[in-house]
C-alpha cells in the first residue's frame, strides 16, 4: 500500500462528497448558463470517478486478494442510538461505486439537448451519484437506509419533472411504491439492532458489528421464526427495488415518462436491490437462506421469463427496456440465489454487465429521441440507411445485452445458469435441473423482443419521410458511446479483469451462508476514536479476538 | 343555609342550557351568547365553592389569603377572558357579515376534509 | 502424440489462421467506405473484394502448409496437438484458456472452411459488384469464416459456443443484409432465434458434462452444498472432457443419454433438422453466396462437427443415437417431399440441403460419423456448386428466381449450365461422381450397423438404411425437376418462357419515391441541435438492388470469368473429391483416429448382429437402380417444359403439390402459433396479469387507504356545531369513566 494513502484520514468519505460540493457550485451558476452548469457537472462526476480510480489504485484495490475491507473509515455519531457513520470499500462494491461515477458522466454528457431545465437536472443527477454511492459505500444499517431513500428524491423530480401528467402519476407511484417496500426494511434494521444489543449489551446499527455476531450465532441462536420474518423484511425491501416479478409494476411506467439521458442512472438504482441482497440478506441470515431458496428461485425464474415474455409486445421503446432490465435482474439474482459458486459469480458479474450494456442502449435510445421525439416503435423504422454508425452502436449494444459471447453479456449469463444447473442436478435446496432449462427461455425470449426492437428502429423502409434528412451521430457522442463499446469488449475478451477482485468477497459471502455457525467468516473490523487512525489491512488494535 | 348543591345545580342548569345552546343555534350572535352563559355558569361554580369552602364555612382564618381568594379572582379572570373572547368574535362576526348579512355557522366549513 | 520441438511454427500459424479473416473484417468495417471514396468505386471495390478474398485464401494457405507439413507426414493418429494461448476466463473452478487443438477432424474442417470460403469470396466479388454496401457484405463474410475457425479449431465446448454463436450471428447479419425489405429482416429474425432455441439445448448439455465432471459434489454432513473439489479448473476442454468421461459414463449410462440428446437439440438448430429446420428456407432472403458459404456448406454442418467431436458421449447411448438417426431419417423425408412443390429455385436447394443434412444425421446415429463427414465434404462441393450456379443464373436472369420463367437456358449459359448439371449428377448419386461415394458410404452404413436400438420390432438402423433409399429416389426426382425447369436438356431445343414475359424497368418504382419525397417542404426551422441536413443525403438515396438487366435481345448471356471459374473448380471437386477421398479407405482412417485419448467402446454396442447381407451385397444395383427411377421420373414429366398442372395457375396443382408448396402447413402453423401466437399472448399477459391483476393489487392498496380516509371523513364535515357536539360527547364519556374509578 502506498503510504500516501495512509496520510489522508477520511479520503474515501471526501471524494465521495464531491457531487455535494458540486450541487451547491452548480446552484450558484445563473440559469443563463445553461452550459457552464452542464460543464461543472460533468466536471465534478468525472473528477468523482478519476478521484475513486486513484484512490482504488493507491490503496491496491484492483487487485486484491483477500474479502476483508480495505478501507473502513468510522465515526461514532451518536452512540446511545447506536448510530455510526461507517463506510468501507471491499470486492462487492468498488465496481458498482466506479460504474455509478461513469454512468453519472454519461449522463450528464447526453443531456446536451436539455433546453430549459439543466439546473435541476445536473443537480438531480449529481444527487443521485451522491445518494449511489453512499448507499453503496456504507457499512452502517441507518446509514444505508438513509441513502436508500435519498435516491428516491431526484428519480421522483426527473420523472415528474419531464414526464408531463403522467410522469407524475408514474413518479408518485414509484415513489410510494418503494417507500413503503423500505419501510418494512427499516422496521428490520431496528430488530437487528435491539438483537444485537440482546446478544452483545450494545446498541448498535454496524453492519459489521451484527454480521460478527451472526457468524458465530450468537445473534440469532434458536430464533428461526424471527429471522424469518426479518429476512422477508429486507427482502421485500430488495425485491421491490431490482424489480423482481411480482414486485415489478412500478417499473414500466416510470420508465416510459422518464427522460431517457438520466434513465442512464436508473440501471445503476437497480442494482441497490442486488447489492443489498448480496450485501445484507445473505450473510446476515444465513440459517433460514436454505428455506427460501426455492421461493426466490422460482419468483427469479418468473422474472426472466414473465418480464421477457411481455417485452416481446410493447409498443413503446421505454417499455421493452423496462421489462428486458427486469429479466436480467432476474439473471443476476438466479445466480446469487443459486448458491453455487460460479452461480454467485455469474450474478455478480451480471450486475456489472448489465449496467454497462443497458447503460449503453440507454445513452444511444436518449440520443435517439433528442432527435425524434416519439417513443413508439411504430413511428421508427428504416433508420439504418440514415445513421450508419448509430446503427452498429446500437447493434453491439444489443448483442451484448443478448448474451452474445464475446461481449459481457455472456460471462454473466452463463456462470448464472451453469451455477442454478449445478445446484439444480445435485437435487440441493430443493431446486431440480429443470429449472435451468426454464431459465434459459430467457435467452431465448431476450434475442427475440431485442432483435424486434432493432429491427423495429433500424430496418425495413423509412416509416416517416422527414428521417431522410437525419444526420448520424456527432463526434463526443460517438466518443462517449465509445468508452461503453471498449468496456463491453474488454469485459467480454478479459473477464477476469473484474472477476479477480469480486471472487474473494463473493468466496465469503458464499462461505457465510453455507457454513453452519461459529464456522462462518467474518470480516475484520476496527475500532478507532477519531477520525484520523484509519484500518490498515487491521494490523492494529483488533477487538474481541474475532480475526 | 341553602346548601351548595343548590347553587352547583343552578349552575349546571345554566351550563347544560349554553352547552345545548350553543349545539343547536345556527346564529353566531346567538352562540356567542350561550358561550357567555357556560361561562357565567362556571363563574358560579367557582363563586359557590369559594363561598362554600370548607375553611370558609368554618370560620377558620388562619388559611392564607390566596387559599381564601382564589376562586373569586379566578372569576376575575374569567370574565377578562370571556370580554377578550368576545371582541374578537364579534369582530370576527362583524368581517363576515360584510361578505354575506345572513350569517350562518353551517356554511362556514371550508375547513371539511 | 508427436513431440512439438520441430513445430514450434504450428502455434503462431494455428492462431495466424483464425485471426486473419478477423482482421479482414476489421480493415473492411473501418476502413471499406474509405476506401471507396479514395480511389473510386470500380477500383476501390477492387481492392476491397481481393483483400478480402486474399485473408481468407492466406488461411486456406496456411491450411495446405499445415497439412503438408504434419499430416502427410505422420499417421494420423499421432497428429494431435493443443495450442494454449492465452486465459480468457479464469475463476477458482472454472478456467477456459483461449485453447486449440488441432487434429484431423478439425484441419478436415479447416480446409473445407477456408477452401470453399475463399471461393465463394472469389465469386462475390463479382455477385455484389454493384450493391451499394460493398464493404459491409464483406465485413461480415470474413468474420463468419473467423467465427467457423473457431468453432472447428476450438479446445473446448466454451470456445466451441463462442464460434457457435458467432456464426449464428453472421448468419442473422448476412441473411438481413438487404435490410430496406422488412422480410428479409424478419427472415434473420427467425434464423438467430430458432438457433438460439438449439443453443440454449447445448448450453444445457455443456452444463451436464460440466456437473458430471465434478470429482465429488460438495455436500456436507448437514445437507449444504459446499465448493466441490475440483482438480482441474480446466473442465471444459476436450482432453479434461475425454479422459473423465467414459468412466463415469460407465457407470451412470442414463446421463449419457441425457448428454447426448441436449447436445442433438444444439446440432438440431444449427443443422436445421425437424422441426427446428424452418429457418433454414426462409434464409434463402439473403444474397446467394450467403447461402451457398452459410446455408449449404459450413455453418449448417456444424452441427455434425459437434456430433463427430463428442461422439464419445452418443457411443454410450444407443438410444440416443436411434433418435438421432431418426430425426435425420424424418428431416430427409420431410424435406424431400417440400423440395417437389417448390418453384423459387433457391428454395428447392435449400429444402435439399436440409434433406441431405437428414442423411448427414442418419450415418451419425448409427455410428458412423466419419461417414457424416464425408458427406459434408462432398456436400458441401456439390450444394455450394448447385447454389453459386443458381445464383448465376439469377444473375443472368435479372433477378428471376421462380423456375416457371425459365426454360432452355443451356443454350444461353453453357458453362453454368454443365456445371450445374454436374452438381445436379452428384447430389443425385450417378455413380463415380462425390455424392455417389457419400451416399454409398451412408446407405452401407445404416445396413451394416451393431446398433441394438429396435422400433416396433424393426431395427433403427435397418429402417434408416431403407429410408436413405427412398430419399434417393426422391432426390434425383426433384433435383432432375430443377435442372429440366431451368436448363432443359442440352441440345434439345425447348420452350423459353421467360420470353413470354413482357420486359419491365427496374427504374420506375425508385423514382416514385424519389419524387414524393422532393415535393414535400419540410419545416426544419425547430433543429435549434443541427440534427437535420437540408441537402439530399447521397448514401441515403443510394439503393442497393441490383441490376443485371437482360440485354438488348432481352436474352441472358453468361456471367461473369471470376464466377465462372469458381463453378468450374467445384465442379471438378464435384466430380473427383469423392472418388480420391474414398480411396484406399483414405478419409475412414484419417479421421477415426481423431481422438487424443483412447478409450474402451461400450459393450453394449458390440455383438449386435443384424441380418442385413442380401441388402448389402446389392447395395450398389438398389441405388443405381434408386437414381435411376428418380432421373427417369424427372425425364418423362419434364422434358417438354412446363406442365400445366404445375404451372402458374396453381388451381390446376394436385392438391398434394399444393400441400407441398406450404412445407405441409408445419412452417406457416408455427409462424402462426409461435410468432403471431406469441406475440398476442404477450399482449394478453400483459393486460390480464400486469395492467390487471398485479396492477390491479398494487392500486387497490392506493385505494385501500383512500376508502379508510372516506369511511372517516365523516367526522370533518367543518361543522363546528358538530365538532363541539362531537367534544363535548368526548368530555361526557371521560367524565363518566373518571367516576367509575377508570383512573385508579
Amino acid at each position: 500500500m502506498n503510504s500516501v494513502c495512509l496520510n489522508i484520514p477520511g479520503a474515501l468519505t471526501y471524494i465521495s462528497l464531491l457531487p455535494l460540493v458540486g450541487m451547491l457550485v452548480v446552484s450558484a451558476i445563473p440559469n443563463m448558463y445553461s452550459r457552464v452548469q452542464r460543464a461543472l457537472g460533468m466536471f465534478f462526476t468525472l473528477s468523482t470517478l478519476l478521484g475513486h480510480v486513484l484512490f482504488f489504485k493507491c490503496i491496491g484495490m484492483f487487485s486484491v486478494d483477500t474479502y476483508h475491507f480495505k478501507w473502513i473509515e468510522r465515526v461514532t455519531m451518536v452512540s446511545d442510538l447506536g448510530f455510526h457513520y461507517v463506510v468501507g470499500i471491499d470486492g462487492l462494491n468498488f465496481w458498482l461505486v466506479l460504474a455509478t461515477s461513469l454512468l453519472s458522466f454519461m449522463a450528464l454528457l447526453c443531456s446536451a439537448y436539455e433546453k430549459t431545465k439543466m439546473k435541476t437536472l445536473v443537480n438531480s443527477i449529481l444527487l443521485l451519484q451522491l445518494a449511489l454511492i453512499g448507499a453503496f459505500i456504507s457499512l452502517d444499517l441507518l446509514m444505508f437506509f438513509i441513502c436508500f431513500e435519498l435516491t428516491l428524491v431526484p428519480v421522483f423530480l426527473l420523472v415528474s419533472m419531464w414526464g408531463g401528467e403522467e410522469g407524475s402519476r408514474a413518479a408518485l407511484k414509484f415513489f410510494v411504491y418503494t417507500f413503503t417496500g423500505s419501510i418494512f426494511m427499516l422496521a428490520g434494521i431496528i430488530v437487528l439492532g435491539l438483537m444485537h444489543r440482546c446478544a452483545t449489551g450494545i446498541l448498535s446499527f454496524n453492519y459489521l458489528d451484527i454480521q460478527s455476531v451472526v457468524a458465530n450465532g450468537a445473534l440469532w441462536k434458536t430464533n428461526i421464526q424471527l429471522e424469518k420474518w426479518i429476512f422477508w423484511s429486507f427482502a421485500i425491501a430488495f425485491m421491490v427495488k431490482s424489480p423482481m416479478v411480482p414486485f415489478h409494476t412500478w417499473m414500466p411506467r416510470l420508465y416510459k415518462y422518464s427522460p431517457a439521458g438520466s434513465m442512464i442512472l436508473s440501471a445503476v438504482v437497480l442494482k441497490l436491490g442486488s447489492y443489498g441482497f448480496l450485501r445484507f440478506c445473505l450473510p446476515l441470515f444465513p440459517d433460514v437462506i436454505a428455506y427460501h431458496v426455492p421461493w426466490m428461485v422460482s419468483l427469479c425464474i418468473a422474472s426472466i421469463v414473465y418480464g421477457g415474455f411481455l417485452a416481446v409486445s410493447q409498443r413503446n421503446i421505454m417499455g421493452i427496456m423496462a421489462y428486458s432490465s427486469i429479466s436480467h435482474m432476474g439473471f443476476v439474482l438466479l445466480g446469487i440465489f443459486s448458491l453455487s459458486y460460479n452461480g454467485m459469480v455469474g450474478g455478480t458479474i451480471q450486475q456489472l454487465n448489465h449496467i454497462i450494456s443497458t447503460g449503453l442502449i440507454m445513452m444511444l435510445l436518449s440520443m435517439l429521441f433528442a432527435r425524434k421525439d416519439s417513443r413508439k416503435l411504430s413511428e421508427y423504422g428504416g433508420l439504418k440507411a440514415q445513421m450508419p454508425i448509430f446503427a452498429a452502436l446500437f447493434l453491439i449494444a444489443m448483442l451484448s445485452s443478448v448474451g452474445l459471447p464475446g461481449t459481457n453479456g455472456f460471462i454473466g449469463e452463463f456462470l448464472s445458469l451453469q451455477g442454478l444447473f449445478e445446484t439444480g442436478a445435485a437435487y440441493a435446496y430443493g431446486l431440480e435441473p429443470f429449472l435451468a432449462g426454464v431459465a434459459g427461455l430467457g435467452l431465448i425470449i431476450a434475442a427475440c423482443y431485442l432483435l424486434r426492437l432493432f429491427q423495429g428502429i433500424f430496418y425495413g423502409d423509412l416509416s416517416n419521410l422527414k428521417d431522410r434528412y437525419l444526420r448520424d451521430i456527432k463526434p463526443f457522442e460517438f466518443y462517449a458511446a465509445g468508452v461503453m463499446v471498449i468496456i463491453i469488449f474488454l469485459i467480454g475478451f478479459n473477464p477476469s479483469i473484474v472477476t479477480k477482485t469480486i471472487e474473494p468477497s463473493i468466496g465469503a459471502v458464499r462461505e457465510m451462508v453455507i457454513r453452519p455457525a461459529g464456522e462462518r467468516p467474518t470480516w475484520k473490523r476496527c475500532e478507532w476514536e477519531e477520525w484520523h487512525k484509519m484500518c490498515n489491512g487491521c494490523n492494529k488494535r483488533e477487538v474481541r479476538g474475532d480475526n | 343555609m341553602i346548601p351548595l348543591s343548590a347553587y352547583l345545580s343552578v349552575s349546571l342548569f345554566l351550563f347544560l342550557t349554553g352547552l345545548v345552546g350553543i349545539i343547536i343555534r345556527q346564529s353566531p350572535v346567538v352562540m356567542f351568547m350561550c358561550i357567555e352563559m357556560m361561562l357565567n355558569a362556571v363563574n358560579l361554580s367557582f363563586v359557590s365553592f369559594a363561598r362554600y369552602a370548607p375553611w370558609v364555612a368554618s370560620g377558620d382564618i388562619t388559611q392564607t389569603a390566596s387559599q381564601w381568594m382564589t376562586g373569586e379572582i379566578t372569576v376575575l379572570f374569567v370574565m377578562a377572558v370571556a370580554a377578550a373572547e368576545v371582541a374578537v368574535g364579534l369582530g370576527m362576526i362583524m368581517s363576515i357579515y360584510k361578505n354575506e348579512p345572513d350569517v350562518n355557522v353551517d356554511a362556514l366549513s371550508n375547513l371539511k376534509g | 502424440m508427436i513431440s512439438l520441438e520441430n513445430y514450434n511454427w504450428l502455434h503462431s500459424v494455428i492462431i495466424l489462421m483464425v485471426l486473419m479473416p478477423f482482421l479482414g473484417a476489421l480493415f473492411q468495417a473501418l476502413y471499406g467506405k474509405l476506401t471507396e471514396c479514395l480511389l473510386g468505386v470500380k477500383s476501390g471495390r477492387w481492392l476491397l473484394g481481393s483483400l478480402a478474398f486474399t485473408f481468407v485464401g492466406t488461411s486456406f494457405g496456411l491450411a495446405l502448409l499445415v497439412v503438408k507439413d504434419i499430416f502427410l507426414k505422420h499417421p494420423a493418429d499421432v497428429c494431435c496437438f493443443r495450442f494454449t494461448y492465452f486465459d480468457w476466463i479464469n475463476l477458482e473452478v472454472l478456467r477456459v484458456p483461449v485453447e486449440m487443438f488441432l487434429d484431423p477432424l478439425s484441419i478436415t474442417m479447416v480446409l473445407l472452411i477456408t477452401g470453399v470460403g475463399s471461393l465463394i469470396h472469389l465469386y462475390s466479388t463479382a455477385y455484389m459488384s454493384d450493391d451499394a454496401e460493398y464493404s459491409r457484405f464483406f465485413t461480415y463474410l470474413n468474420m463468419f469464416i473467423g467465427f467457423m475457425l473457431i468453432l472447428v479449431l476450438s479446445n473446448n465446448l466454451l470456445l466451441l459456443f463462442v464460434g457457435w454463436e458467432g456464426v449464428g450471428l453472421c448468419s442473422y447479419l448476412l441473411i438481413g443484409f438487404w435490410y430496406k425489405n422488412l422480410e428479409n429482416a424478419k427472415a434473420a429474425n427467425k434464423a438467430f432465434i430458432v438457433n438460439r432455441i438449439g443453443d440454449l439445448g447445448l448450453l444445457l448439455g455443456i452444463f451436464s458434462i460440466a456437473f458430471l465432471l465434478h470429482s465429488t459434489y460438495g455436500i456436507n454432513s448437514a445437507g449444504n452444498v459446499i465448493t466441490p473439489q475440483i482438480l482441474d479448473p480446466r473442465w471444459l476442454s476436450y482432453d479434461i472432457i475425454f479422459g473423465l468421461l467414459p468412466s463415469i459414463l460407465t457407470s451412470y449410462p442414463d446421463y449419457a443419454t441425457a448428454i447426448a440428446l441436449l447436445l442433438f437439440v444444439g446440432a438440431m438448430g444449427k443443422s436445421a433438422q425437424f422441426p427446428l429446420y424452418v429457418w433454414l428456407p426462409d434464409a434463402m432472403a439473403g444474397p446467394t453466396p450467403v447461402s451457398a458459404l452459410i446455408h449449404a456448406a459450413t455453418m449448417v454442418t456444424s452441427g455434425i462437427f459437434l456430433l463427430n467431436r463428442m461422439h464419445m458421449v452418443f457411443e454410450f447411448s444407443p438410444y440416443a443415437s436411434a433418435i438421432v438417426s431418426v430425426v435425420g431419417a424424418i428431416t430427409a423425408v420431410w424435406a424431400a417431399l417440400i423440395a417437389f412443390g417448390q418453384t423459387d429455385i433457391k428454395k428447392v436447394l435449400a429444402y435439399s440441403t436440409v434433406s441431405q443434412l437428414g442423411y448427414m444425421f442418419m450415418a451419425c446415429g448409427v455410428g458412423a460419423y466419419w461417414v457424416g463427414m464425408f458427406h459434408v465434404l462432398t456436400h458441401a462441393f456439390f450444394k455450394a456448386l448447385l447454389f453459386l450456379g443458381s445464383g448465376a443464373v439469377i444473375y443472368a436472369m435479372a433477378h428471376e428466381q421462380d423456375m416457371r420463367r425459365y426454360g432452355n437456358l443451356w443454350r444461353y449459359l453453357p458453362v453454368t449450365g454443365i456445371c450445374m448439371m454436374i452438381g445436379t449428377f452428384a447430389i443425385a448419386g450417378i455413380p463415380l461422381l462425390s455424392g455417389f461415394w457419400s451416399k454409398e458410404a451412408i446407405l452401407h452404413a445404416a445396413f451394416e450397423s451393431s446398433y441394438p436400438a429396435n422400433l416396433l420390432g424393426v431395427d433403427v438402423a435397418t429402417l434408416v438404411g431403407w429410408t436413405g433409399v427412398f430419399v434417393a429416389i426422391l432426390t434425383s426426382a426433384y433435383m432432375f425437376r430443377m435442372h429440366l425447369l431451368t436448363f432443359g436438356i442440352p441440345f434439345v431445343n425447348g420452350a423459353e418462357r421467360w420470353r413470354l414475359i413482357p420486359a419491365h424497368d427496374h427504374h420506375h418504382h425508385h423514382s416514385e419515391s424519389e419524387g414524393a419525397v422532393e415535393s414535400e417542404k419540410y419545416d426544419f426551422s425547430d433543429d435549434t441541435f443541427n440534427f437535420y441536413r437540408r441537402e439530399l443525403c447521397s448514401h441515403g438515396c443510394h439503393h442497393s438492388d441490383e441490376h443485371h438487366a437482360l440485354d438488348k435481345n432481352h436474352e441472358p448471356k453468361e456471367v461473369p470469368y471470376s464466377m465462372q471459374v469458381v463453378l468450374v473448380i467445384l465442379a471438378i471437386l464435384s466430380i473427383f473429391g469423392g472418388f480420391f477421398l474414398h480411396q484406399h479407405h483414405f478419409l475412414e482412417h484419417f479421421l477415426s483416429s481423431s481422438s487424443a485419448v483412447s478409450w474402451v467402446k461400450p459393450e453394449i454396442l458390440v455383438d449386435s448382429y443384424h441380418d442385413n447381407h442380401g441388402v448389402l451385397e446389392s447395395l450398389l444395383y438398389i441405388s443405381i437402380l434408386a437414381v435411376t427411377i428418380g432421373m427417369s421420373y424427372a425425364l418423362i414429366v419434364y422434358s417438354r417444359g412446363l406442365p400445366e398442372k404445375e404451372g402458374y395457375n396453381e388451381e390446376k396443382w394436385s392438391r398434394f403439390r399444393l400441400f407441398a408448396k406450404d412445407g405441409f402447413m408445419f412452417d406457416s402453423s408455427l409462424s402462426r402459433i409461435f410468432g403471431r401466437g406469441g406475440y398476442k399472448l404477450s399482449e394478453g399477459f400483459w393486460y390480464v396479469f400486469d395492467n390487471f391483476l398485479i396492477d390491479g393489487i398494487v392500486n387497490m392498496f392506493g385505494k385501500l387507504s383512500s376508502i379508510c380516509g372516506e369511511m372517516t371523513r365523516f367526522f370533518q364535515n367543518g361543522n363546528i356545531r358538530f365538532y363541539i357536539f362531537m367534544m363535548s360527547l368526548a368530555i361526557l364519556v371521560i367524565i363518566f369513566y373518571i367516576l367509575k374509578g377508570g383512573l385508579n
